[in-house]
């Protein structure tokens, strides 16, 4: 079954605003060397999707934030 | 002294403690169990997560005001080492996260894991005090000897010996960053540290911060192992303090 998720692009400036807004912490840091978030898409409740959901609603740069699908396995 | 040469005496004295520390974290850090690796990140989260505002309020008054930009430069690798120091912060407590020991990063404020242990809250508090003294004895204290001599050498250290990858993520993704705080360290005070009364106070910046990140790396290898720390002395006795004499309220010199 696959779910509605946001997902952060390479576009990230690392500004930290959307791990600040998202009501289920699904923004946290990106498990790179590199600093920049990602969404943790199993945490990910979508919030009404792009111009709804805080992390896109706050997010300075456009295209930073984009749906995606997740399979989710169970 | 040209402050080249203060740095290389201060490297000299800082080799013996950081070549230690490095050692005692590798033994201390591998095959880390869960809830030894959560008590690590908790306590590192302390002392560069809540601390940050402490850090920025205190650090920036040691710069002085100049209209004309005289300490543009320090000024400027400020601003880049807080935010670096913010954004490390949030490394601890998002693979606090991603580990599942928390939910939310926000659990960590009320967490007894990230209680600092005595000597590593001692040597957080002694990073904020150096605010109140001229930047060049903040650098050398906090980038030069902390960042700069003995934190690379431990750092490296600890990535080597940890084995889950995202314990070892957090601690490699500074690597870069913490390097450059050392280099400001050795920067700024090479170029403003010249006098003889700037490099006293520096030179015993440098060894009030081995001696407490000694002691702080100690509780802390012994807090993330055992759940406890190092014991320590008694306080001294008290409790006859009715012999004490009472303390007087000043009062002004009349005779003038």
């Amino acid at each position: 079954m696959s779910k509605k998720v946001l997902a952060i692009t390479e576009l990230c400036i690392d500004c930290g605003l959307c791990r600040e807004t998202c009501p289920f912490d699904a923004a946290i840091s990106a498990f790179t060397k590199k600093h920049h978030y990602e969404i943790i898409a199993q945490r990910c409740e979508w919030c009404g999707g792009l111009g709804k959901a805080p992390c896109h609603v706050f997010c300075p740069v456009d295209g930073a934030i984009v749906p995606a699908l997740y399979e989710e396995t169970v | 002294m040209r402050g080249k040469d203060f740095v290389r005496e201060m490297d000299a004295l800082a080799q013996p403690v950081a070549k230690m520390a490095a050692e005692s974290a590798g033994e201390l850090l591998s095959n880390l169990n869960d809830d030894e690796a959560f008590r690590l990140l908790a306590q590192f989260w302390y002392i560069e997560g809540p601390t940050i505002g402490h850090y920025s309020r205190s650090w920036w008054n040691s710069i002085p005001s100049d209209p004309t930009g005289k300490y543009g430069d320090v000024e400027l690798l400020l601003a880049r080492q807080l935010y670096d120091e913010s954004r490390h912060g949030k490394l601890y407590a998002d693979a606090c996260v991603r580990k599942g020991y928390i939910q939310d990063s926000r659990e960590l404020y009320g967490h007894p894991y990230s209680k600092p242990v005595p000597a590593w809250l001692n040597f957080t508090t002694w990073l904020i005090h150096l605010g109140n003294h001229h930047f060049t004895t903040l650098y050398a204290g906090e980038q030069l000897a902390s960042e700069g001599l003995i934190f690379p050498q431990v750092l490296k250290a600890t990535v080597k010996a940890l084995q889950d990858p995202v314990v070892k993520w957090v601690f490699e993704a500074q690597e870069d960053e913490e390097a450059f705080h050392g280099m400001c360290g050795k920067y700024v005070v090479t170029k403003y540290c010249q006098t003889p009364e700037l490099q006293a106070e520096a030179a015993w910046a440098v060894e009030t911060t081995l001696r407490l990140e000694a002691e702080a790396f100690a509780d802390l290898g012994k807090f993330v192992k055992d759940g406890i720390t190092v014991p320590r002395p008694a306080p001294p006795d008290y409790s006859n303090g009715a012999t004490r004499t009472r303390r007087m309220p000043r009062v002004l010199d009349q005779s003038r």
